[in-house]
């Protein structure tokens, strides 16, 4: 055999393109910093987020403490700068750009067995293709305040639609009424770590024919007099030691929980407008006081302590709201659906849990343990980890949809979702909904010219091995001559 | 369609592949000297392994129509590891095919050149890895992964994500398919390559 120099570059080639292959097979269009959302998707290896998850309750009260890891805390949400004499607005967007001022949060969504599938598919049944950023062209807004009296459309619930698929059937006011008399809703506890955290409480909500907070007062009001155009408070010197926060510092994310970071009731005092502001000068937009009525359900206590975040949230049993809560009995068990805001995010750009069961005195995933006294020993109750993933713009029409999803007969049957999936799967599902389009166009193209160098590898190598390569003869025959003559005359 | 109809033929497939390229594979080691005296079986293994290859292919085909029959082409097309398995199917089919279209337009001299022969067989094993590929989604698909994924994903490659390459890619590897074309038809060969052709025979 001669070792010809062309037979060798043509090897050469197969190894060349099937490095090639394996170095950028799966990355193709992903390549880059933006989707075609305009957004900046997670890394492959920030895809999944551990959560700790425990619970215990006494006569009256439930406690349920969170943990997750977080090398970034975000304490901020929004603020007021002042630059060049005026005060302009920084943070707390929530259409996934890159801003890092958004405030963490976790989230849970709580059923008590009302909503039919939600044991199996949690969020996702919450989340529809024309919800707010699921695709590049939001539904309009004068539209859908028009039909059906909301300007966005956040979190649903499929039965609150005449037509799932279509947010203009929605159900009329008297069956809204119905079925959340019915208890027909999800009830949402939703802690966060600027609007609400550093005086205490969590938000309380509920996901219905929309996200809706609960009755009552909430703990964060927009501190900025649109008239005259600058904040209504500002920090009190006295107890602070400042006027306002650094901007600078803000940006590198200096402050700490012991920091002055937030405004409310016990360290304002009025916004004093003859004050030597000077640029870079930084007052909270949100105004923290005291929550009120059904909305001022669930307390809280957070810390950061060995790059983690720990949250710790307590509520009534009964609320006495069993319209807006989700009300809770010993031996009872429960679907809980966790969710975590990381990285500065907000929106849909967030961490997604499938339900866990949450069982009081009773088997269950997460089991809350009774305890006596002020509070629950930790140490003594084992956390369940539950796997959170990022979830891109998977809908619950297209999941339910046969055209679309090959699952779809497995969730008309009330399958559950470990039938299939994992985690860590629906997460590249998950960001590669975000580019449905470029990448099958893409695929086909790889596909097609991946059979191209088969075919052209192929008959460039047969061309030169015919002629190049050591034939075999004599006794070194491999199918003799024999065998050779016999298929020539069968020919 | 029910899905079993479709695992039914991919276990068919599947059998008859792996045998005729294990046979394949046979009659490559057979030109090494410590297995020479078994070369009376050759003339037996190239005709199981063209029979059983044509059988495998012919079948392939069919296990991609009843696997399309399963969802609905969209709804297949939706699915990251079932685009997948299509493209690991498409060149499973290929690869087999090729291999039976040399192994028909050569004949059984195939096995005689070193370098044909281990053409031919490298054929039949890009195809079986093709089929192990597939086998490997389709379980995952079912929700019963075998866990080779976890051995392609050492490669670089994630068999969750689409198979797919940046554009840049796609025309190097189209440009490097056209340099070994160029390269193969222009070459002119030696005295000795021409007598070789004699032997051989040239296509």
């Amino acid at each position: 055999m001669q070792l010809n120099p062309r037979l060798i570059a043509v090897v050469a080639g197969v190894v060349v393109v099937t490095v090639l292959s394996l170095a950028f097979a799966s990355q193709g269009v992903r390549n880059g910093p933006t989707g075609p959302y305009g957004t900046v998707q997670p890394e492959t290896d920030e895809l999944l987020l551990d959560l700790d998850i425990q619970a215990a309750y006494d006569d009256d009260d439930i406690v349920m403490r969170f943990s997750w890891p977080t090398d970034a805390p975000s304490l901020y949400h929004d603020y007021l700068v002042y630059e060049s004499g005026e005060w302009v607005r920084y943070g707390g967007e929530a259409d996934g750009s890159a801003f890092p001022l958004n405030e963490d949060r976790m989230t849970f969504l709580l059923d008590d067995g009302s909503i039919d599938g939600f044991e199996h598919y949690g969020g996702f049944m919450t989340v529809f293709s024309f919800t707010r950023y699921m695709s590049p062209e939001d539904v309009d807004e004068e539209e859908s305040e028009a039909a059906i009296g909301q300007d966005d459309l956040r979190k649903m619930l499929p039965d609150t639609m005449e037509d799932p698929s279509d947010w203009r059937t929605l159900r009329d006011e008297d069956e809204l009424d119905g079925l959340r008399q019915a208890g027909y809703f999800l009830d949402l506890w939703h802690w966060r770590s600027h609007r609400s955290n550093p005086i205490g409480w969590s938000d309380d909500q509920f996901v219905f024919d929309r996200r809706r907070s609960d009755d009552g007062e909430g703990a964060a009001s927009t501190n900025f007099d649109g008239d005259l155009e600058q904040p209504e408070w500002m920090f009190d010197p006295e107890q602070t030691g400042q006027y306002a926060m650094s901007w600078d510092r803000i940006q590198s994310l200096d402050y700490t929980l012991d920091d002055p970071y937030y405004l409310s009731e016990d360290n304002a005092v009025p916004f004093d407008p003859d004050h030597d502001w000077q640029d870079g000068d930084t007052i909270p937009r949100r105004f923290l006081s005291e929550p009120e009525g059904s909305r001022a359900a669930i307390f809280s206590q957070a810390n950061i302590d060995d790059g983690r975040w720990t949250v710790e949230l307590r509520r009534a049993l009964d609320t006495g709201f069993p319209e807006d809560d989700k009300i809770l009995e010993e031996f009872g068990r429960y679907d809980l659906a966790p969710a975590v805001h990381a990285g500065a995010t907000a929106g849909r750009w967030h961490y997604v849990g499938m339900p866990v069961t949450l069982g009081l005195g009773r088997s269950a995933d997460v089991e809350a343990m009774r305890f006596s006294g002020d509070g629950p020993d930790w140490d003594a109750i084992e956390p369940t980890t539950v796997e959170l993933f990022y979830p891109g713009v998977i809908a619950w029409d297209y999941l339910a949809d046969r055209q679309s999803h090959s699952g779809a007969g497995a969730i008309e049957s009330n399958a559950s979702f470990y039938d299939a999936h994992d985690e860590a799967k629906m997460a590249f599902y998950a960001l590669e909904s975000e580019f449905r389009d470029q990448i099958m166009s893409q695929w086909l193209w790889t596909t097609l010219v991946w059979m191209v160098f088969i075919l052209g590898s192929v008959v460039a190598f047969l061309r030169l091995a015919q002629r190049y390569g050591r034939h075999r003869t004599g006794a070194e025959t491999i199918v003799s001559d024999d065998a050779l003559r016999a298929e020539e005359q069968h020919a | 369609m029910n899905p079993a109809f479709h695992s039914i033929v991919v276990h068919v497939l599947t059998g008859t592949l792996m045998f005729g390229t294990f046979a394949a594979v046979a009659l490559f080691v057979l030109r090494f000297g410590a297995l020479a005296r078994f070369r009376y079986l050759a003339p037996a293994a190239d005709q199981a392994a063209l029979f059983a290859i044509w059988i495998g292919t012919v079948v392939s085909v069919a296990g991609m129509v009843t696997g399309f029959a399963i969802h609905s082409l969209e709804s297949s097309l939706n699915s990251p590891v079932i685009r997948n398995k299509i493209t690991s199917g498409i060149l499973l089919i290929l690869t087999y095919g090729l291999f039976l279209y040399l192994r028909h337009r050569i004949g059984s001299r195939i096995w005689n050149n070193d370098l044909t022969a281990g053409l031919a067989t490298f054929l039949t094993l890009a195809g079986l890895h093709w089929n192990i590929v597939v086998n490997s989604i389709g379980g995952d698909v079912a929700g019963v992964p075998s866990g080779y994924e976890s051995i392609v994903r050492l490669s670089g490659v994630e068999t969750r994500f689409t198979y797919y390459l940046p554009t840049w890619v796609l025309l190097a590897i189209a440009a490097i398919v056209v340099a070994m074309l160029v390269l193969a038809f222009t070459d002119r060969g030696s005295k000795d390559a021409a007598e070789e052709d004699a032997l051989v025979g040239s296509d």
